[in-house]
């Protein structure tokens, strides 16, 4: 049964491989197979562990809860994907990536995790759209980092499975940390800060965004979170939690400092997310039950947020012919769908209230108050970059249009990231509305340590 | 040439070679890969790195991993020969001399010229050296561990100074060569081994994609402007 979860998105990638002439028989059968997939996750029971190869692979009710959120929210872009095209390989890349990435949450050894891991980030990579010549360098380049930070990951784990435990050795752990974070901040698109997650909203790639944010920043906030809890880094840990604390509270301040020079909701989003990104880091990097188990949560809504926003630039941007100020003019009048998403999807980002990124962000203010509450005026002041940036897009699409309009967006992407920013909104407004969730679920979010692979 | 070997000594020939031989070797095709502007003849350039390299793993892997990593560097010279043909023949295809722009007169500037690239690879070769001597990594032959350093240090520094896609892969698959040469020898298993090769194909699928990309945008541009 666990094998299935792997098994599925990897047939069906090939399957939809084949069908590219027909998008509509493609992209059906992706979302089907994303929901599947989703439903199978959340109404499972126990899956049985497994032994592969000799490679413990058990799927743990985090790694189930993870990929169940991934994949409904890949269901929804598949559905997007269909009126707002990608590319050719768009449907089979997000399907093989989302099953080399499930694989990743599954498998318990650390170096066929990484190995995985890579694979997926790779595929995610390959979504890129080509439209321009720095386009095809900024996807060769963002391979070399990825390939970079593989490397960093698996002698990370080498030297902590082969060497450092055995030797007792408090250096060689330290390293193996180190280099461990390293790893981690690269995919994550924090260090070096802007070279390869920031560009892909502002250039377009709008569902390599969604996969490479969401499913494979799950992914590695999932195998963090267990990184942080096993007993192999106890000597390391106080390392790490500094490194963390410092790549969070560094991405927070240059990606609010970046987003308020945007003019457009793309390039807004680009840094929008990488600050938020540093928020839930910071959670993380305090390393308090309470602080890791809200950041989590904020991964969450920071995960839905994205998806709105990008399906908004994107939907703007294919309808209107951009989505910057000039574009964006008039858009309450010929898309007020979309313009209510950009407000609920940017704001909840911005971590504005009553939306829901409000909620776990001043859950994690206290913590950092609490905790190190010498960086709390720095943060504050830099979540005002994002938010100010959301602003004036909204701003401007309220005037009147500025460009010769085309006619109306289209409904049905329009719906999807309207509802989603709705739930952001109903969430921020009725944060209790949570424990609807499966028991075993809630206690998840409310309880960090259960996070642990 | 009576002392060439032909294509069935060519296995025997390359195992008699000694670690030195093998390590200068190396150095030298990457060398000469880095600094030609032409992509064909820097992608054969690539293959000895597949072919000779394992041959100084040949005493702590498997002989099935040996081959399947010939067999994986192969392929990815053959999918990289493919595409940089490809290129190089396209009517529109960028520019590869260094200084130049493309054809069409707009996008991407050309590559850095051969003194920048020279040293380039001097202060690369200087560091490999430096880290070498620093961190030999005991029990690795000293020939693994500086052709992997090297590959690993130049491969980093020509994806760092390249604007072309294809030219940005050839030094991440060198990069992911070195660093693999270095973690094969720990005696990861055939799995591992395995997976470590489906990376690098994937890699070089990705470059690939970046590198067909880039050449039908350069392509539509020309198309426009004449």
């Amino acid at each position: 049964m666990t094998l299935w979860f792997v098994a599925l998105p990897l047939a069906i990638a090939l399957a939809v491989g084949l069908l590219y002439r027909f998008p509509l028989v493609a992209a059906l059968l992706s979302a089907i197979t994303f929901l599947a997939l989703a439903v199978g996750l959340i109404t499972l029971q126990k899956a049985p562990d497994l032994l592969l190869a000799g490679r413990l692979v058990t799927l743990s009710p985090g790694a189930r809860m993870g990929s169940a959120f991934c994949f409904t929210l890949l269901a929804l872009m598949m559905v997007y994907t269909y009126r707002v095209p990608q590319g050719d390989l768009s449907y089979t890349l997000t399907m093989s990536a989302a099953g080399l990435l499930g694989a990743s949450l599954m498998i318990q050894n650390n170096t066929l995790k990484v190995l995985a891991l890579e694979m997926g980030a790779i595929l995610g990579i390959g979504l890129l759209p080509v439209r321009e010549r720095e386009d095809a360098v900024l996807g060769a380049r963002s391979l070399v980092l990825v390939a970079l930070s593989g490397t960093l990951l698996l002698a990370g784990a080498w030297t902590m499975e082969s060497y450092a435990p055995k030797m007792g050795e408090s250096a060689l752990l330290q390293f193996s940390a180190g280099v461990t974070i390293m790893g981690f901040t690269i995919l994550l698109g924090v260090g070096p800060f802007g070279l390869w997650l920031t560009p892909l909203f502002r250039r377009g790639a709008y569902l390599a965004g969604v996969v490479l944010h969401v499913a494979l920043g799950g992914t590695l906030l999932f195998f963090l979170s267990g990184f942080l809890q096993g007993e192999d880094i106890a000597q390391a840990r106080e390392l790490v939690h500094i490194l963390l604390f410092a790549g969070g509270i560094s991405s927070c301040l240059l990606g609010g400092l970046g987003a308020a020079a945007q003019r457009s909701v793309s390039g807004t989003l680009s840094y929008a997310a990488l600050a938020d990104l540093g928020i839930v880091l910071a959670g993380l990097g305090l390393g308090t039950p309470e602080s890791v188990a809200t950041g989590i949560l904020h991964f969450i809504y920071r995960a839905v947020g994205i998806t709105v926003v990008a399906m908004v630039a994107g939907l703007l941007r294919h309808r209107f012919g951009g989505d910057d100020h000039e574009h964006l003019a008039g858009t309450w009048h010929r898309a007020p769908l979309l313009a209510v998403a950009l407000v609920t999807g940017g704001l909840s980002l911005a971590g504005l209230p009553p939306l829901a990124g409000f909620v776990t962000r001043l859950g994690l203010y206290r913590a950092l108050a609490a905790e190190r509450a010498t960086w709390l005026p720095a943060i504050l002041i830099s979540s005002l970059g994002p938010a100010w940036a959301f602003g004036r897009c909204i701003l401007a699409a309220l005037r009147p249009p500025l460009v010769p309009q085309g006619g109306p967006a289209p409904r049905h992407p329009g719906l999807l990231a309207f509802s989603l920013g709705l739930l952001l909104l109903a969430l921020g407004l009725f944060p209790h509305l949570l424990t609807l969730l499966p028991p075993p679920w809630i206690d998840l979010l409310t309880s960090a340590s259960a996070f642990a692979l | 040439m009576p002392n060439m070997p032909t294509p069935q000594q060519l296995p025997n020939y390359i195992s008699r070679l000694s670690p030195r031989q093998i390590l200068i070797a190396v150095i030298a095709t990457s060398a000469a890969m880095f600094l030609s502007t032409n992509r064909k003849i820097s992608t054969a350039l690539l293959l000895p790195q597949y072919v000779l390299l394992p041959q100084l793993l040949s005493e702590t892997l498997y002989q099935s991993a040996l081959v399947t990593r010939f067999g994986t560097g192969l392929a990815i010279c053959l999918i990289l020969y493919l595409t940089a043909d490809h290129i190089q023949n396209a009517p529109l295809a960028p520019e590869s001399e260094p200084g130049s722009d493309t054809r069409s007169g707009r996008g991407l500037p050309g590559e850095m010229g051969l003194a920048f690239r020279t040293l380039t690879l001097v202060l690369g070769a200087f560091v490999a050296q430096r880290l070498w001597r620093s961190y030999p990594l005991p029990p690795m032959p000293p020939e693994l561990t500086l052709a992997s350093y090297w590959l690993m240090i130049a491969g980093t520094l020509v994806a760092l100074i390249s604007l072309d896609p294809l030219r940005i892969g050839f030094g991440l698959l060198s990069f992911a060569d070195g660093f693999v040469a270095l973690y094969l020898f720990w005696g990861p298993g055939f799995l591992v081994t395995a997976l470590l090769n489906v990376v690098e194909v994937l890699l070089a699928l990705g470059v690939v994609l970046f590198a067909e990309g880039g050449l039908r945008v350069s392509t539509t541009e020309g198309e426009m402007e004449e």
